[in-house]
């Protein structure tokens, strides 16, 4: 649902607003990319909340346990923080996922919640400056 | 009498658990390294046609998949019975260097630095690149720079990441363009610094370690790696060579095709990890080791000026042969160097952009060897197929399987010199994973565990009842 909402975003964007990165994961790697970023939207499917529910909520530098495979959105930012000295504000977008098994499509509620989150998205974007 | 279980071994590729046998006296009588996952790859392509091998191997493993997807092309080369274009076979090296540039990064900064750079007795909850990044924020940039640089390659070359297509039988399935090429080259500065502040910074810590140097599986085993017809490090192709403790060839111009007569395996009854051994010392006395630490001691250098001046210094300070496994770290840094100055010299060479990089055959021989080294160590698909192509046996001899006769020495050799009157401080406990550690074991990376990973250890008291157990903070 999250790559589904990026891609939707990037669809929906004019070019170079902003860098729009798909994973299976979030790894060490990203930390290098927030150096710069004036905002950090955070898109991903939730297992704790209901199907169809599309929510936004800040996101702080958080936790102390870190893998080399996958942080959490708040892990990431202390990684951040600490090795780049940066600390952007950032958003977490989730929508709720009714069916997270392999299929050859999504849900009905999966497309639209991807695609309220891309919209939630945008407006985030939009309303930086100069964006 | 008791037994302490250390499950799982944190900070690993994979997942395992160590027990730890007391004697009555509370000393250490002996310890085991098992691994506790089952993967079966050698059965389940049993059927399938040869060509999807490389892909489906690829699978075994997330971090590693480049070097799977190489050995596995490499046999099924030998199916198509092809000499493959001199530039496939050079892209090919570039994305294995690309390879083990960013999985030596992981090794080295994410799961080890925390140890160096912080100390084994630190407290647990800061012992991960977080606590690195607090204390030493330029190792972590560094860190990160040097696996990004390592996987940008494979991307920019392989198409993805992780599980790439890009090496096939026959090849690679397209030549390098310009504009990749210049983009490859124009990070090797980057890296080429990063390497050396690691190498600076590192070269002075790895010496405020002489108890885990003492301790850290030191001691006399063979050692086996590729090597160049120099006598260079070499990680794609030529013969295997296999030297004694005392720096001796005992065995040299092994031909791939060649391994059932040194390569030996068997499954031991407490670990799903199978334990390779040279076979004319048979088991368990043919103990030897793979990996950075041994392809250093089975080659006369480098090959390349800067990281030949660093294996100089690193000898100097140790000696040749390296024996404690301590120095695998060491020698991962090295190998990253030698791989920035590798990858610079194959990308500047004059045909890297000859678009002739794959030869096409139908199936010629019903069997075949690929042999190649991978970040952590010598690794070797073999493969048997029916006159349609289809698998109809298969065997993976990898690295982490050739060192565990190793690793099971290292553990009980650190449990004994750091585990005294029964006494079980977290530094102790944290020496003995660090020792696995250093091998770099990789068991299986393709399956993660979900959330984090607590280490529980636990006392048993010959009666099975628990005694005392532990368990590590966790988030």
């Amino acid at each position: 649902m999250g790559w589904r909402a990026a891609e939707l975003l990037g669809a929906a964007l004019p070019e170079d607003v902003a860098e729009i990165s798909i994973c299976h994961q979030l790894t060490p790697e990203f930390a290098a990319k927030l150096e710069n970023a004036r905002l950090v939207i955070f898109l991903d499917a939730a297992v704790d909340q209901a199907p169809g529910e599309v929510t936004q909520r800040p996101v702080e530098p958080d936790g102390q346990f870190i893998s080399s495979h996958s942080l959490t959105p708040g892990q990431l930012l202390s990684l951040a923080k600490l090795a780049y000295g940066c600390s952007p504000p950032a958003v977490l977008i989730s929508g709720g996922a009714l069916e997270m098994n392999p299929g050859d499509s999504m849900t009905g509620i999966g497309e639209s919640c991807a695609a309220q989150m891309a919209e939630l998205a945008l407006n985030l974007l939009t309303r930086l400056p100069h964006a | 009498m008791p037994t302490v279980i250390i499950d799982p071994v944190t900070r690993i590729e994979g997942h395992a658990k160590v027990t730890i046998q007391l004697g009555d006296d509370g000393q250490v009588e002996s310890a085991r390294f098992h691994v506790t996952q089952f993967r079966g790859f050698e059965k389940l392509c049993e059927g399938r046609p040869f060509y999807e091998m490389p892909s489906l191997m690829a699978r075994i493993c997330g971090i590693c998949p480049v070097s799977n997807l190489i050995a596995s092309s490499k046999a099924c080369d030998a199916i198509l019975a092809v000499t493959i274009p001199a530039n496939g076979a050079r892209l090919r090296r570039i994305v294995n260097l690309a390879q083990i540039l960013q999985s030596h990064a992981l090794s080295v900064f994410y799961l080890s630095s925390p140890d160096l750079l912080l100390g084994m007795d630190s407290p647990p909850e800061t012992r991960n690149l977080l606590g690195v990044a607090a204390a030493a924020p330029e190792v972590a940039r560094d860190g990160i720079r040097l696996r990004q640089i390592g996987q940008q390659i494979i991307e920019l070359l392989a198409g993805r990441r992780i599980h790439p297509a890009w090496v096939v039988p026959g090849g690679v399935s397209s030549p390098l363009t310009e504009e990749k090429r210049s983009q490859i080259v124009a990070m090797l500065p980057d890296g080429l610094a990063a390497i050396e502040r690691s190498l600076d910074r590192f070269r002075g810590l790895f010496r405020a370690f002489p108890e885990e140097i003492a301790a850290f599986a030191n001691f006399p085993s063979l050692f086996a790696g590729l090597t160049d017809q120099h006598n260079n490090l070499e990680f794609y192709d030529g013969p295997l060579r296999i030297v004694g403790a005392d720096g001796e060839v005992v065995a040299g111009n092994l031909r791939p095709q060649d391994y059932p007569q040194y390569f030996c395996e068997v499954a031991e009854p407490d670990s799903f990890l199978k334990s390779a051994y040279y076979g004319k010392m048979g088991y368990p006395d043919g103990v030897y080791r793979v990996g950075p630490l041994a392809r250093l001691n089975v080659v006369a250098s480098c090959g390349t000026p800067r990281a030949d001046h660093e294996l100089g210094a690193l000898r100097a300070f140790a000696g040749s042969p390296l024996l404690s496994s301590f120095h695998y770290h060491q020698a991962r840094l090295i190998e990253m160097l030698h791989t920035i100055e590798k990858l610079e010299e194959l990308l500047n060479d004059a045909d890297i952009l000859n678009p002739h990089v794959r030869a096409t055959a139908e199936v010629n021989c019903e069997e075949g060897i690929g042999i190649s080294e991978a970040p952590r160590g010598t690794l070797l698909h073999h493969y048997k197929v029916d006159s349609n192509g289809l698998v109809r046996w298969a065997n993976l001899i990898i690295a982490t399987g050739q060192n565990n006769l190793a690793m099971n020495l290292g553990v009980a050799q650190a449990a004994k010199y750091f585990i005294r009157n029964g006494q079980l401080s977290d530094g102790a406990l944290n020496r003995i994973e660090a020792v696995i550690r250093s091998f770099d074991p990789c068991l299986s990376c393709s399956t993660h565990a979900m959330g984090s990973m607590p280490l529980d250890v636990e006392v048993l008291a010959a009666s099975g009842e628990t005694t005392d157990t532990r368990r590590r903070p966790q988030k």
